[in-house]
């Protein structure tokens, strides 16, 4: 609470017979900035107000009305009496209320009117002589780093023992092995430093030098690339943006930017940040969704990419629309988003299942992104890429993520196809650790999710609180490391049902809030509509929801059963055994290959696109 | 694509992506109270619509029906504003 310097005396005022709340809450913030206060009762004849007022001698008379009748001539006779009796010289008389209208009080001679709407802040900026500042003005949004404040120390003596095992296997696994994925993500980075020495190398080199880095490059890329750059021939429902469109989009990000208010979404805490993932097909609608979730207070957001890409070896390049779900990762797409962000919306580029693993990576460091992402056992098992030639990408990917300073988050979406939380958890944290060894930053993302092993299991029977809260007590106990529940919290409890929909996000923001969690991904309320788009205002509506949540949970916290702690404890000591087998079976890759870290039985199935696509160094 | 011209602006095009519809239908069960609201869709002139969400309670339903104005790849109208 800020004192005032200047201490003042004031009468307020309620001349209704019973509204008297506003005058009660400004009342309670002038004496807490150190004013002298005297607030009278409602429903008193003027005549005694003026009496009081040469009583106190008040700098301020802050008067309030809510009822209409007979307002203007109440509050005319007033000033009279104010004026009579000396009191109007010596004291300034502000009105506000429902009643009030800020020319009728100017007619009157109120020294300031204030009508419905008006906020406390502006009486009180009225008092204190200092221009009233809106509240939303005041909000300065700082990019924040997720990873600030965690040590990253394991806290599991056996654990950590196995996870340096791993770990030293799968690095010396790769040590003599490369992927065209490895070639096009290094081209790609010479690419664009060239790009960037324009002052210092002549046009003519820097040409003859990009023309021979993309013949190397295309020499590395499937067909459907190949075609587009030599032929031009575009994949199935893409098209390049018109001229017209990009001068279109870029006034439509000059004029958002112009009018932007940002709005905080957390209340009383800082935590979780909040993200949600856009990838509608085309960058201009996604910068639509990415504008308005800025509006709505979103701290951050994800680049969802279409599938057919993450299994194409190669980029495209140019403004490319997509009739269907995911954006198409380009340089210039992605260049245009970044252009269109407000510079405290943390953007993550995903990188975490394919084929372009390491090369996105690159262009995410780039670019400007904050953030990527990277899984190599999730990728692996439920995304369609080869074990080891994600596993060989990945560890790439992981140094590039380390050499751009992005943090990386590590989804567990393997617990959607049945994988338990545990082999997933297993999985990730074999993967938090290569972070660590490669000096990256990696978050943990497990799912706050109803996921077939809890339907199978019975674990959410009862709440939707016990299992998810045992899977962050899980990892706690393990590491020190930044949490953010993921993608999107709630996952398989949405239902078409809008209202439904935005409710269940915003529970289990609650409960993200109440463990204390650094970042959550909300899905909008179309979320479980799959017959077609997610609409703009379906963002607005989870987004609404979530803030509303933290309004009314503050720093209270949700109170798991006896159950969470219970499910925590067994957790990692299945985790134990997970990790165990897959030191048992001596090679990371082939334990992903027989299931050790998710099998067909659970629903998980080991990818098959760049298989056979490893080469010796 | 209906038309809803106000001085010489389709008013229509200023809807960034699509246009829902929420209501209560009194019908005899789902399956009819998605044919009405289908064709109170048809009948307001979209042709792009789809049930987006619908539930029976008794003597009517629930629904949300959607026209899709702008697709993502479309060619926004509304980016010339």
């Amino acid at each position: 609470m800020q004192l005032t310097k200047e201490k003042k005396k004031i009468l307020l005022v309620p001349l209704d017979p019973v509204h008297d709340v506003a005058l009660k809450i400004i009342n309670r913030r002038l004496k807490d900035r150190g004013h002298e206060t005297i607030l009278m009762p409602p429903d008193i004849p003027i005549e005694e107000v003026i009496s009081q007022a040469l009583k106190v001698k008040p700098d301020i008379i802050l008067i309030s009305r809510t009822l209409g009748y007979g307002v203007a001539e109440l509050l005319g006779r007033f000033i009279d009496l104010a004026e009579a009796s000396g009191i109007r010289s010596k004291a300034k008389i502000v009105i506000g209320g429902k009643a009030i209208k800020p020319e009728l009080a100017a007619e009157l001679g109120f020294d300031a009117g204030y009508g419905e709407g008006a906020d406390f802040g502006e009486a009180i900026a009225f008092v204190e002589g200092i221009k009233y500042i809106p509240e939303e003005e005041k909000i300065i949004k700082k990019k924040k780093d997720i990873t600030a404040g965690y040590n990253y120390r394991l806290h599991h003596q056996k654990i950590e023992n196995m996870l340096n095992e791993i770990t030293e296997e799968i690095l010396d696994w790769c040590k003599d092995k490369t992927s065209s994925g490895i070639k096009r993500a290094h081209l790609r980075e010479k690419m664009i430093s060239l790009k960037a020495e324009k002052s210092k190398i002549s046009h003519y080199d820097i040409d003859k030098k990009i023309t021979e880095y993309k013949n190397k490059y295309l020499e590395n890329c499937d067909e459907l690339i190949i075609k587009y750059y030599k032929e031009g021939i575009l994949p199935k429902k893409v098209r390049v943006l018109g001229k017209k469109e990009q001068k279109s989009l870029e006034n439509y990000i000059k004029k958002s930017k112009e009018v932007a208010k940002y709005k905080k979404i957390q209340h009383t805490t800082d935590k979780p940040l909040v993200f949600f993932q856009y990838g509608t097909g085309c960058p201009i609608m996604d910068i639509v969704h990415i504008k308005t979730g800025e509006s709505w207070g979103v701290d951050g957001v994800l680049h969802f990419d279409p599938s057919w890409g993450a299994r194409t070896e190669g980029f495209l390049e140019g403004y490319l629309s997509h009739e269907e779900d995911g954006s198409i990762i380009t340089v210039q797409n992605l260049e245009k988003i970044k252009e269109s962000l407000n510079s405290s919306t943390l953007w993550t580029v995903r990188a975490h299942r394919g084929l372009n693993t390491p090369e996105t990576v690159v262009l995410a460091g780039r670019l400007g992104a904050d953030l990527t992402k990277i899984n190599i056992v999730y990728g692996s098992l439920n995304a369609g890429t080869d074990p080891g030639r994600l596993t060989l990408d990945g560890v790439e990917a992981i140094k590039l993520a380390a050499k751009y300073n992005l943090p990386f988050d590590e989804p567990t979406n393997e617990e959607l196809g049945g994988v338990p939380a545990y082999k997933a958890f297993a999985g990730m944290l074999i993967v938090a650790k290569l972070g660590l060894e490669l000096g990256a930053k990696p978050i943990l993302k497990p799912l706050f999710c109803y996921s077939p092993d809890v339907m199978i299991m019975g674990r959410m029977d009862d709440n939707y609180i016990d299992y998810n809260a045992a899977k962050i007590y899980a990892l706690r106990s393990i590491i020190d490391a930044p949490i953010w529940p993921g993608e999107p919290i709630g996952f398989m409890t949405h239902t078409e049902d809008r209202i439904q929909s935005s409710m269940t996000t915003a529970l289990h923001a609650a409960l993200a809030t109440s463990l204390g969690v650094d970042a959550i991904t909300i899905a909008s309320s179309d979320e479980a509509y799959s017959r077609g788009s997610i609409s703009v205002t379906s963002r607005i509506d989870t987004l609404r929801a979530v803030q509303e949540t933290f309004r009314f949970l503050g720093k209270a916290e949700i109170k798991p059963t006896h159950k969470a702690r219970e499910w925590s404890n067994e957790l990692v000591s299945q985790i134990e055994k997970v990790l165990e087998n897959v030191l048992r079976k001596g090679s990371f890759v082939a334990a992903l290959y027989d299931g050790i870290l998710g099998s067909k039985e659970d629903g998980a199935y080991p990818g098959r696109a760049g298989k056979n696509t490893i080469f010796s160094k | 694509m209906r038309k809803i011209i106000t001085k010489g602006i389709n008013i229509l095009d200023h809807i960034v992506d699509s246009l829902d519809i929420e209501t209560f239908i009194v019908c005899k069960n789902e399956k009819e109270g998605k044919k009405i609201g289908v064709q109170l869709m048809k009948g307001l002139g979209f042709k792009d619509t789809d049930v987006v969400f619908i539930e029976y309670g008794n003597g009517g339903a629930r629904i949300r029906l959607r026209a899709n104005v702008f697709k993502a790849g479309d060619h926004y109208k509304w980016l010339d504003f």
